[in-house]
């Protein structure tokens, strides 16, 4: 008899528990590159630097813009509106990310930190643009269409 | 272990292009143009760097006296330029080499590393890539 009040006590103890687990959330770094909206993980997001100089480099892909030279370190520079087969962009805004690559993304325009859930995400595995995307997800704000960009560059 | 490397260096506004020391055999001053030196038997093939550089960066090309250097390696090439020469020996630590994906896409190009100064970048490439690569480009 003890027994069984010594598991419901147990049981009981976990109900709350479980009735107050929130939903894993994530935040994102949502920034813009011509019409396209896209997100990154802040972790992936080494410094974002503003009207720097770029220096041309010889016979790469026409979507790397050249160099740039951030304390004395080169980084190569995508323009990822480009890379998508859109206009170039103007802008002189950069993310420089933290993936070993040395690379620096072109960008047109920050937007936010957007927290989201998990579940607000969906996977993009038989996506065409799953190569470059894991995720994707609607920001209303923006009525724009966010993504994750693949930390592998796969 | 080696600290320091010499380098041929042709200035390009404000570019630099670094050649390092150890791959030119001969170095020859106010010489004929490109395309008489090809005609030479006695000279390999001529790259022109000034056309290479313009293509791929949009320098303008210099005025300055002929300059050819004749490099080493297998299939032999000599490569042409009329930007001021200078030798520098510079320490290895002063370069920023690139990593990751980038660092080989880049090699293909012949970009070895870079060195920033004040207000200019210097190339240390690998000629005979950047000649396979302009080559290839035609």
């Amino acid at each position: 008899m003890s027994g069984d009040l010594y598991a419901k006590i147990q049981q009981n103890q976990k109900t709350p528990e479980t009735a107050f687990s929130e939903e894993k959330t994530v935040t994102w770094l949502v920034f813009s590159a011509g019409k396209d909206t896209f997100a990154l993980e802040p972790g992936q997001v080494q410094e974002i630097v503003r009207n720097t100089e770029l220096y041309p480099l010889p016979f790469v892909p026409p979507y790397i813009k050249g160099v740039l030279n951030r304390h004395g370190d080169p980084y190569a520079v995508i323009d990822i509106a480009s890379f998508f087969g859109h206009e170039d962009l103007s802008e002189n805004l950069f993310l420089i990310l933290n993936d070993g690559n040395d690379i620096a993304l072109r960008i047109s325009e920050i937007r936010e930190f957007y927290t989201t859930g998990e579940a607000g995400l969906q996977k993009l595995s038989d996506a065409v643009q799953s190569d470059f995307f894991l995720r994707s997800g609607q920001i209303q704000q923006y009525n724009g269409f966010c993504s994750q960009c693949d930390r592998d560059n796969r | 272990m080696k600290t320091t490397e010499w380098f041929a260096c042709f200035s390009f506004g404000k570019h630099d292009i670094l050649i390092p020391r150890s791959t030119i055999l001969e170095c020859r001053f106010g010489g004929r143009s490109g395309s008489d030196a090809s005609e030479n038997p006695g000279l390999p093939a001529v790259a022109s760097l000034d056309d290479i550089l313009n293509r791929a960066f949009g320098i303008g090309v210099p005025e300055g006296s002929e300059c050819l250097l004749i490099m080493k390696g297998g299939r032999g090439y000599t490569v042409s330029t009329r930007a001021v020469p200078a030798a520098e020996e510079i320490p290895l630590i002063e370069f920023r080499p690139v990593s990751g994906i980038t660092a080989s896409l880049l090699l293909k190009s012949g970009i070895i590393a870079f060195r920033f100064l004040k207000d200019r970048i210097q190339y240390a490439v690998d000629m005979e890539k950047l000649v396979e690569k302009a080559g290839a480009g035609k």
